[in-house]
């Protein structure tokens, strides 16, 4: 199996052993050598225990994997200040990693924050693009 | 060279344009996409931050697919939505990942922090700025 192959063979395996289950130190020890996304893993794991992610497009160059997602999770602690809904929260993100003698050694992650805010009980503050036309009329 | 070399440096003529371009009408846009819901996003953004850019800061490939990863720089001058023009300035993080197909861009889809850039544009709940 090529290097490329044997990263994204890696990347389900550690999103399978996550999706679904506690993420403990161990668990997570196994495939991610990442302290700052073990960490926030971690946090939101304590917010929405034993999460759910859906792949949903997958690719990888060179050392690089790269996947979009779908986050599911019950709301069960206090996040952004909003304390438990007990609501099932989805919403996309994109997280990339770097690995390194079959471990994680870098990564990111972009996700739409105001879907999560919302969802935990943010009062919306998305723009109302309905009025766009009116407004920019008004000019 | 490979499809994926091949889009990757199409990618790269296609963000240079749209950060060099003083006029991105639909025109424009169209040399470069077929993809509708990429033209009005790029309208719409145009109208509220005018003359707005992308900087690519890592780009992936495999097959006809491209992800990248961009700063967007900005400035606000023009109405979001009904939110007024703040003419503040900021940089924000998006992802977005492209089809191509034939040297166009077919589909897109794009994550970006949108909480973020309510917080930079100083938007709190009580102070939306009301139609």
């Amino acid at each position: 199996m090529n290097s490329i192959k044997r990263n994204k063979q890696l990347i389900l395996d550690y999103i399978n052993a996550l999706s679904g289950h506690e993420k403990t130190t161990e668990r997570l020890l196994k495939y991610n050598a990442d302290r700052g996304l073990i960490g926030y893993i971690q946090f939101i794991d304590s917010v929405f225990p034993a999460y759910e992610v859906f792949v949903e497009e997958m690719m990888a160059e060179g050392d690089k994997v790269i996947v979009r997602a779908r986050f599911r999770g019950r709301h069960e602690g206090t996040i952004m200040g909003f304390e438990a809904t007990h609501r099932v929260i989805e919403y996309p993100f994109v997280v990339r990693y770097q690995i390194k003698d079959d471990k994680i050694i870098n990564s990111w992650v972009v996700a739409d924050n105001l879907v999560l805010a919302e969802a935990v009980g943010m009062k919306s503050i998305r723009p109302n693009t309905a009025q766009r036309a009116n407004n920019t009329e008004q000019q | 060279m490979d499809q994926a070399k091949k889009n990757k440096q199409f990618m790269m003529r296609y963000a240079n344009a749209m950060n060099n371009e003083k006029n991105r009408n639909r025109e424009f846009i169209e040399q470069w996409t077929t993809d509708q819901k990429l033209v009005e996003h790029i309208l719409f953004f145009d109208q509220a931050f005018p003359g707005y850019t992308g900087e690519i800061e890592e780009m992936t490939a495999e097959g006809n697919k491209v992800i990248m990863k961009m700063r967007m720089k900005c400035k606000h001058e023009g109405y979001l939505g009904n939110i007024a023009p703040t003419h503040r300035e900021f940089e924000v993080s998006a992802v977005a990942g492209y089809e191509i197909d034939n040297e166009k861009i077919v589909r897109t889809w794009l994550i970006s922090d949108q909480l973020d850039l309510m917080k930079l544009l100083g938007l709190e709940k009580d102070s939306l700025t009301k139609p």
